[in-house]
């Protein structure tokens, strides 16, 4: 019975979705599941053979289950699909679903951003991936210093991508690499390369250069060159000065075409990137993982963009109309999440209380097509508002016994959040040397960017286009004048623009 | 839930004036007792005031999750967790207890856990305290303590939190739910919530019409 549940359980948090029987086989025995696909991949044709017959007998094991949920009428056959394989989904006859939990019933009503996309549905707004915000949450945070190796990190990845719908943020890696030869570390990457496969999500790693082990795996990842893992190397500004004269940067720019760097103290929450924008593990939240509370965060619930190029001309009032509806929206989100109970079947495998892991993590508004000379007090307002929004809804919440650490956060847009996006208004900068930087309109637009970036909490990203072939030397030099202003992440694309190659042809042509 | 309506308005007409720890002017009835015969309406008195109010007001699935749910996972803490979590109070001790002994006075629950709550620096506590279920002319009737309640958004949310538990173990028993009674030590109205309050209150008695007949309130 325990089987089923789980089963329907883990089907309910995505209704609509159609599942094959590999689907469920892989949803009711994840960790089996994972193994054998490993051996299949990479095994030996020992090891192959060992896998086929690992796999057959699951299916049949996992088939006894979903026969069951069939019969009972809570799952439905849907298509065959194109290798005769039967493809399922959640049957929701009345809207309603019941089903045993404990020893108590509990009746699910079907869930649907219908209502959300009524709040937002103004063609102002977008939601991050609406078909699985309410099925997963948009970044986590992975800590590594007190897990016991790589294979355990890799187990929790895994659970923690189920969880996870833009990217899952892997750090505090601590003196844990040191004890890895580099075949060790490619090895990691590649494994984390599979979790990646099966999942469709990304990861981040965040490496500390001031640890020898993190600079070994990220000269492991300018090898492997993986499409789905991105990295950010953490540097003091004295490992700055010291990769000046290493080959990492060198490495980055060969291989990868791309180096996105923080300078940050170790006691600092990390900032990361995900397709929707930066994100950054919250106060709280990084206290507990510093606290050893939970090895795992959740950094961002969910995300709504507002487009603000389609409210140039607006008047104030209206803007603050938006974020409260905005506002709004991603609190209804979260109200659906903790009913669909969003992440707690993946995260109660690395935590015993997934409460823990998920109540530091923030909704958060984005900002799409805004004016970089936008005054300060203008985004002051959007986060007063936000706050402001948020608080009343709580106070609504813990009258009604109903207690919520919700907190929420501005942060910037990616243009691939969503294709309904207005077109990029914005200059993108290229820089051909280092006296580019220098140009008084670079360090005007440096520095309104970094008080942009204070205003949003320091949650934003500057990206710079870098022509040319500059050595380790030069970029650890440019890095260390970009962030001196305070950017807390840049990014660092070595190309041109199309068309552009240097700031001062930037300028030549049109915007 | 015209109970609702009365203590309102004899809230905001004769409530004592107090301040609370957080600085905020409210009315208030101190230990005050509400006796109501039929709270099935419970549930729909929920629904007019979400359709009523502009900021949110938690749906009637968000209330099943809290109550019912020993995972829910982003609340602080969950009545479902405190009452049915580790060893069920209810499915591991009240209702084996009333089949045995009908007449028992022990069917106790708490929703209140010392070792958690009983910190001075604890700032979200359960205000629904402690439940006592008794079988009185073969009906369950139910007795909540609440420690505070607002009278205007919590009161409608705690009946129908007690109302639903008391469903629960009154099906389990196989008996029909009699009254339900609260004790509330802080019945509460804070000023600021006067003009809004009054305008949601107007919608909600658009949106029901006129509710059953409660015994009380009484005090």
């Amino acid at each position: 019975m325990r089987g089923h549940h789980d089963l329907l359980r883990r089907l309910q948090q995505e209704p609509g979705r159609e599942y094959s029987t590999s689907d469920l086989v892989e949803t009711l025995y994840p960790e089996q599941w994972r193994s054998i696909r490993k051996n299949q991949e990479y095994g030996d044709k020992r090891q192959q053979r060992v896998a086929q017959t690992e796999k057959t007998k699951l299916h049949r094991k996992a088939l006894y289950h979903i026969g069951q949920l069939v019969v009972q009428g809570l799952l439905v056959v849907v298509r065959l699909d194109s290798h005769g394989e039967k493809c399922y989904q959640v049957a929701l006859p009345s809207a309603t679903v019941t089903s045993a939990v404990g020893s108590h019933t509990i009746q699910r009503r079907e869930l649907s951003t219908s209502s959300i996309a009524d709040e937002i549905g103004d063609k102002k707004c977008f939601l991050f991936e609406p078909s699985s915000t309410l099925s997963r949450f948009e970044a986590c945070y992975l800590h590594a210093e007190r897990l016991e190796g790589l294979g355990q990190l890799l187990q929790y990845a895994a659970h923690a991508l189920r969880a996870t719908s833009d990217t899952l943020a892997i750090g505090g890696f601590g003196e844990m690499l040191s004890k890895y030869r580099s075949e060790d570390l490619r090895e990691f990457i590649h494994s984390l390369v599979l979790e990646t496969m099966d999942e469709g999500r990304s990861i981040t790693l965040i490496l500390d250069m001031g640890f020898q082990g993190d600079r070994s795996l990220a000269l492991a990842v300018t090898e492997i060159q993986p499409s789905r893992i991105q990295t950010i190397l953490n540097c003091s500004a004295s490992s700055l000065r010291e990769l000046a004269t290493h080959q990492v940067f060198e490495m980055y720019r060969t291989r990868l075409g791309k180096l996105a760097v923080t300078v940050l103290p170790r006691s600092t929450p990390p900032i990361f990137v995900g397709r929707a924008g930066p994100y950054a593990v919250t106060e709280l939240g990084w206290a507990a993982v510093r606290a050893g509370e939970t090895p795992i965060v959740v950094v961002c619930r969910a995300s709504v963009t507002m487009d603000l190029a389609r409210f140039e001309r607006a008047h104030a009032s209206e803007v603050v109309a938006l974020v409260q509806r905005a506002t709004k929206a991603v609190f209804s989100i979260a109200a659906q999440q903790r009913i669909a109970g969003t992440g707690v079947a993946a995260l109660a495998n690395i935590v015993p209380t997934p409460a823990r892991a998920v109540q530091h993590g923030a909704l958060v508004l984005r900002i799409w097509n805004y004016n970089w000379e936008t005054p300060p007090q203008y985004l002051r307002l959007l986060g007063e508002t936000a706050r402001g929004g948020i608080a009343t809804h709580a106070a609504v919440y813990r009258a009604c016994g109903m207690p919520l650490s919700l907190t929420i956060g501005c942060s910037t847009a990616f243009a691939k959040y969503d294709v309904n996006l207005s077109s990029r208004k914005y200059r993108k900068w290229t820089i051909g040397t280092d006296q580019d930087l220098h140009r008084a309109d670079f360090a005007a637009y440096r520095d309104a960017r970094a008080r942009i970036a204070t205003e949003l909490g320091g949650v934003d990203r500057l990206r710079i286009f870098r022509t040319g072939s500059p050595s380790g030397q030069e970029v650890s030099t440019e890095l260390a004048w970009i962030t001196a202003a305070g950017f807390p992440l840049v990014t660092y694309e070595f190309k041109a623009i199309a068309g552009v190659r240097t700031l001062t042809d930037f300028f030549g042509g049109t915007s | 839930m015209e109970c609702w309506f009365s203590i309102l308005s004899a809230l905001a007409a004769g409530g004592s004036k107090y301040v609370d720890q957080d600085n905020k002017d409210c009315r208030e009835f101190q230990n005050y007792t509400l006796v109501i015969d039929d709270a099935s309406d419970a549930t729909a008195v929920i629904q007019a005031i979400r359709r009523a109010k502009s900021a949110l007001y938690p749906s009637i699935e968000e209330f099943y999750t809290l109550t019912f749910s020993v995972d829910s996972a982003t609340f602080d803490w969950s009545i479902g967790n405190r009452l049915f979590g580790d060893t069920s109070q209810i499915d591991a001790f009240v209702i084996p207890l009333l089949k045995q002994h009908p007449n028992s006075r022990r069917a106790i629950a708490l929703c209140y856990d010392p070792k958690t709550d009983s910190h001075c620096a604890a700032a979200n506590v359960p205000s629904l305290v402690l439940l006592q279920f008794r079988v009185i002319d073969h009906k369950l009737e139910l007795a909540a303590s609440l420690r505070s309640c607002d009278a205007y958004l919590g009161l409608p949310a705690n009946i129908w939190q007690a109302r639903a538990i008391q469903e629960y173990v009154a099906t389990k028993l196989n008996l029909t739910c009699g009254s339900l009674t609260l004790i509330v030590s802080s019945l509460h109205w804070f000023s600021d919530y006067s003009t809004e309050a009054q305008a949601t209150v107007a919608s909600v008695r658009r949106l029901m019409g006129v509710s059953h007949a409660a015994r009380g309130p009484t005090k």
